[in-house]
């Protein structure tokens, strides 16, 4: 029987001739050899790879865990990793590595409570800085933007530019989210952040696990640099992370049934009537005093809003000198109002107040669903007038 | 005090529930619940979910129980979910049941049915984590329970056997394949320590006794010449390259676990020749699509080490390029009837005055049938005499810096392995001795050196007779000529001995030597 092999160089008897043994060549750096790795994160910087967080086997075979380590690989040999390439910036401080992200030519390692911007400019990474308290507790609570690399944390929401990191809960130096705001809505190892290319948006979803009020969210507007948030307007199902896909779409899949997944794109408009509405809409307006501290009396308020139905389920309702916002609207005939009137095009609607509404010093509104039913999907306010006079200072 | 308006158009400022309520922007708002505020001056419901994926919708029932927090990762390939050269989208989904495994979605860029893929990778209960670059995703799992994944489409032309591999090669891979990341040895891939084989071919190439007929299988077959610089005891080994050049571990050639194969050399030139086994019976190539041959479709090449046995490194020696192999490319070999192909043969019975022959199948002598005469030097192709200088037979003496033919006979008894008649191998004869030494000549007249001897005649059996233009050397006593065939790579095969003899002062001049710059000159 024929037993057959390849041969090079391909005709027989025909070899590659040594006239001495080429002692000169490079040698096979057997003790710089990796036989295998394991990585918790990674990012790609150039045409290198940066692993994070791993656990290697040396070339004698024993098996090490490097929580606080990266090792980069040889330039387009995206499988290749050597002892030499080790890369550490903060080694037993009781943390280990969560993320990493990567940034132009900066390498963002995440650790729980710290973070280390390295700079991967030259051959040699170094530590170009650290940052307390701007650690993740999780690989989800890390997104890249255009902007630059977005985390959360259980102090707060961050950016990173290339340049400096921003709290994007402040603006103008000013905070805008509140300490009990966010520690009610974080849960960590799940808060997760995404970015919506569409619309230039960070979405930040509670929770993975399948636990009620891991639906609810918060957005930030990063054109506007302000924020907005919602409740249960995704699944609290079990769910994925989320992901940025082929046409920028953020996706993330859920548990829709048992051992079945389900995946779906966030969507930046809602669109479906029946099946978008809005529950737990509430928006207030600011304290308003005009200007002025003197008394007034607020006699109308004016808004300009659409959204198809019979009703758009919006219940608005106004607060007084700071107070709570239980005082109704009433229309022209002194009747309470308890529901908006649906309009496809720009309509306006006149809210009268009561007598709560005289001898005032603020005013404020709020716009709720209504108790018996969601807002409609596409409803819209466009602008709010408020009629009211000064009182003569006595 | 007369009425007036007071007009919030703006809402962008967002939520501030951080300062008094009193002190916040006009666009700010004390609450944002529900709401949107990427449209300037208008106030908008927030988004939701959209619909689902298509094929990954609630309906579709896709398998793929969530590990909360992992499992989705985008990426896009040059090949499509059919193998098609053109772009895809993908998406890698993490399935915690059915033992832990990736599904792959993709989008059907061109057409309009996105859908699962049947390729799925076995990956046990992970933590998933993946990055992408050059074609392949890799899969690591972020609670080090679980070793690294790779996934891709090889698109691998193996074994060239001419400049047209891509369609005339002896094993296409071209598939959506995983496997682990880790680079494993030769050994691991082979199944064996015992799979890689030193083997002396100096007589023969390996045989049916070395090459199994289905196990995975290389072989480093090796042969000697003398006037090398080999002295020594040296073991070898070898690494698989992967895609992108990337090393595997080396492999010591050795015949048992920690028993390292030994060569001895003593002043030699070594020569190596590569075999890997086919592992079918098959003449024309590997199957398509059949296991790659050495463990790992990644793999396109090996690297061969040496080390002197007492040496702890290892230099490196060659590489082998498991796809254009080089530039005589790869060929088919039949271990069962092709071990002595392509060695010269020289006809053993051969004698000159009743004493064998050491010629080897290169006459360079008058009359070989007859010790006492002298190389077959001529004015011209055998003819002329004004070369000759004193004495006769075995004592004539040549004139100096002559222009002389020499008369080249070659034999070679082997016609398997040195091509066809058609298309013989062809080679060189290196000559010693002239004025200009050594003397490669590649073609004599127009032809060229065909190894395989006799094609005018009967091949194996009618001897091919060169006539090589050249100059005598300076006077001299028992000046020393000699004649070797070198094949492809100008490894000596053949070599006609070192005749000698006696060179006259002629009062020629010498031919000019080799002037560079005054080539560069005319150039």
């Amino acid at each position: 029987m024929a037993n057959y092999t390849v041969m090079n160089p391909g005709k027989h008897h025909l070899g590659v001739s040594f006239n001495f043994p080429p002692i000169q060549n490079r040698t096979y750096k057997e003790d710089l050899i990796i036989k295998s790795i394991k990585w918790k994160t990674s990012t790609l910087i150039g045409r290198r790879i940066y692993v994070g967080n791993v656990e290697i086997v040396d070339s004698d075979g024993k098996a090490r865990l490097l929580s606080d380590s990266i090792f980069k690989s040889k330039s387009n040999k995206f499988d290749t990793f050597t002892m030499d390439r080790r890369i550490d910036v903060a080694v037993g401080d009781g943390e280990e590595i969560i993320r990493l992200a990567g940034y132009a030519d900066r390498i963002l390692q995440f650790k729980q409570n710290t973070l280390h911007v390295i700079n991967a400019t030259k051959d040699s990474e170094f530590l170009e800085s650290t940052h307390k308290f701007k650690g993740v507790s999780n690989h989800n609570a890390v997104c890249e933007t255009d902007y630059g690399i977005a985390w959360c944390n259980a102090h707060g929401v961050y950016l990173y530019n290339g340049e400096q990191i921003l709290d994007i809960f402040e603006k103008q130096g000013l905070r805008s989210i509140s300490d009990s705001t966010w520690n009610t809505f974080y849960k960590a190892d799940e808060t997760m952040i995404g970015y919506i290319a569409d619309t230039r948006q960070l979405l930040v979803v509670r929770g993975v696990t399948d636990v009620s009020g891991n639906g609810d969210v918060m957005l930030y507007n990063m054109v506007t640099q302000s924020w907005t948030k919602a409740t249960g307007r995704i699944t609290s199902e079990d769910k994925t992370n989320l992901v940025n896909i082929w046409d920028g779409r953020l996706v993330f899949g859920y548990e829709s049934d048992t051992h079945e997944i389900t995946v779906v794109p966030w969507k930046v408009d809602p669109t479906s009537a029946s099946l978008d509405v809005v529950d737990g809409y509430k928006v207030q307006t600011k304290e308003l005093n005009f200007g002025t501290q003197s008394r007034k009396k607020v006699s109308k308020v004016r808004i300009t809003y659409k959204g198809t139905g019979t009703n758009v389920n919006v219940l608005p309702k106004y607060a007084i000198n700071g107070g709570d916002f239980s005082h109704s609207f009433q229309d022209e005939n002194g009747i309470a109002i308890s529901n908006i009137a649906g309009s496809a095009n720009w309509a306006e609607i006149e809210l009268y107040t009561d007598s709560n509404a005289n001898n005032i010093r603020s005013f404020a509104i709020q716009l709720t669903d209504s108790s018996a039913a969601n807002v409609v999907s596409n409803f819209e306010v466009n602008d709010i007038t408020i009629i009211y006079r000064t009182k003569s200072v006595k | 005090m007369p009425k007036q308006e007071y007009q919030i158009l703006g809402f962008h400022g967002g939520i501030n529930d951080n300062s008094d309520p009193k002190d916040i922007s006009d666009i700010e708002l004390r609450e944002a619940d529900g709401v949107s505020i990427h449209k300037i001056g208008r106030l908008v419901n927030i988004g939701n979910t959209d619909t689902a994926l298509a094929g990954l919708a609630t309906s579709n029932n896709v398998a793929a129980d969530i590990e909360p927090g992992y499992g989705l990762y985008y990426f896009s390939t040059d090949y499509e979910n059919g193998e098609a050269n053109t772009p895809e989208d993908w998406l890698a989904i993490y399935d915690k049941q059915n033992s832990g495994r990736i599904r792959f979605y993709y989008s059907d860029k061109d057409g309009a049915s996105p859908a699962l893929s049947s390729s799925i990778v076995s990956v046990g209960a992970i933590k998933p984590n993946f990055y992408y670059s050059d074609g392949q995703l890799r899969i690591g799992d972020a609670s080090h329970s679980q070793p690294s994944k790779w996934f891709g489409y090889i698109d691998s032309s193996l074994f060239w056997t001419s400049k047209s591999g891509q369609s005339t090669n002896l094993h296409d891979i071209t598939r959506w394949q995983s496997g682990a990341q880790e680079f494993k040895s030769l050994e691991v891939l082979l199944g064996d320590v015992d799979r890689m084989f030193l083997f002396d071919a100096s007589a023969a190439g390996p045989t049916n006794s070395t090459i199994h007929a289905t196990n995975k299988q290389i072989v480093l077959s090796y042969w000697t010449n003398s006037n090398g610089d080999w002295n020594g005891n040296y073991q070898f080994g070898a690494t698989p390259i992967y895609m992108g050049n990337q090393e595997g571990p080396i492999t010591p050639f050795q015949s048992s676990l920690n028993v390292l194969d030994t060569v001895s050399f003593y002043d030699n030139e070594v020569i190596f020749q590569v075999h890997v086994s086919s592992g079918e019976n098959k003449s024309d190539g590997i199957t398509a699509d059949a296991n790659h041959r050495l463990g790992d479709d990644r793999i396109i090449g090996i690297n061969f080490y040496f080390r002197e046995q007492q040496d702890n490194d290892w230099t490196f020696l060659m590489n082998t390029d498991l796809k254009e192999g080089g530039k005589h490319y790869w060929g088919m070999y039949n271990s069962n009837t092709e071990s002595t192909y392509g060695i010269w043969d020289i006809d053993n019975n051969e004698t000159v005055g009743g004493t064998p022959t050491k010629r080897e199948g290169v006459d360079i002598m008058e009359n070989s049938a007859t010790a006492a005469t002298h190389i077959a030097f001529s004015d011209a192709a055998g003819t002329g005499t004004d070369w000759e200088g004193t004495g006769s037979a075995a004592t004539q003496a040549g004139k100096s810096f002559s222009k002389v033919d020499l008369r080249v006979i070659l034999d070679n008894n082997n016609i398997n392995g040195f091509g066809t008649a058609s298309s013989p191998r062809k080679g060189f004869l290196r000559v010693w001795g002239g004025a200009v030494s050594p003397l490669y000549v590649g073609q004599v007249s127009g032809d060229s050196i065909d190894l395989l001897t006799g094609i005018g005649g009967t091949p194996g059996t009618t001897k091919d007779t060169y006539y090589i233009p050249m100059y005598l050397p300076a006077l001299g006593t028992d000046r020393e000529f000699k004649v070797e065939v070198l094949d492809e790579n100008f490894t000596v095969i053949a070599d006609s001995g070192i005749f000698t003899m006696t060179i006259e002062e002629s009062n020629k001049a010498a031919p000019d030597d080799y002037d560079q710059d005054q080539y560069e000159d005319i150039r």
